[in-house]
């Protein structure tokens, strides 16, 4: 069970466009990408509106799994907001 | 126009860009902040590899939202050809309109009183609004031009 849970679970390094320093966050790979983001960006003291992942500078789709996302254990994801203009 | 004291500002300004430069330093775009609390940002246009200027100006901060004006890097004036084309984002608008608004709640000109087309509560409810793209602080406001900057064609003029 312990083994199973280790490999559903991922743990990835985040950076915000205004900190210096990454942070480190463990999600289940089952989670979406906008709750994880979420999830990080409120970490980082952020509120954003439509928080998600960049990814060698492609925001990833907020509403698949970081699974799906294709995030693996150990990437560096950069949190961005994907909100639109108004 | 703002009682924020301008040396008040400065500090708080200083602090964010400061925070600001690891991101820029990925992203390959260049920050100086000058004399006048003015932040002048440098990074090339995706589209046509082209230099662009992004000037902030923050008087008021952070009582006030800052005002983004894209200038010509040469001359430092506004013109058609110095400001990003809007392209769909993901579906969504650009916060690039026109040229001389950033149309976002972080942007000083978007709002009515500064003949922007919102009202979003007024200018010091800035950081209050919670519509289209969200930032707080300069890091995350660069991270927002970036983003809507990868999906612009081109130039307006």
């Amino acid at each position: 069970m312990a083994e199973h849970e280790k490999k559903d679970k991922l743990n990835v390094r985040v950076l915000a466009p205004s900190e210096h320093n990454p942070k480190h966050f463990t999600f289940p790979g089952t989670e979406s990408v906008g709750d994880a983001a979420t999830e990080a960006a409120t970490g980082f003291g952020l509120h954003p509106t439509s928080a998600s992942f960049e990814r060698d500078g492609v925001a990833l789709d907020r509403t698949a799994s970081l699974d799906a996302a294709g995030v693996h254990n150990g990437d560096e994801l950069e949190l961005v907001d994907v909100g639109g203009g108004v | 126009m703002t009682a924020v004291p301008a040396d008040v500002s400065r500090v708080v300004v200083e602090a964010e860009v400061d925070g600001a430069r690891r991101w820029a330093e990925r992203h390959g775009w260049d920050l100086a902040l000058g004399a006048g609390l003015l932040l002048d940002v440098r990074m090339l246009h995706p589209a046509d590899s082209g230099r662009l200027l992004l000037r902030g100006a923050f008087d008021g901060y952070r009582a006030l939202p800052p005002t983004w004006l894209f200038l010509d890097p040469e001359t430092e004036e506004m013109t058609a050809g110095a400001w990003p084309s809007p392209g769909p984002v993901g579906g969504q608008a650009s916060i690039f309109h026109s040229v001389g608004i950033i149309c976002a709640h972080f942007s000083r000109r978007a709002y009515t009183v500064e003949n922007g087309p919102h009202e979003w509560g007024g200018l010091t409810n800035w950081a209050n609004v919670r519509e289209g793209i969200h930032a707080e602080n300069v890091g995350e406001m660069l991270a927002a031009v970036a983003a809507h900057l990868r999906h612009s064609p081109g130039r307006i003029g």
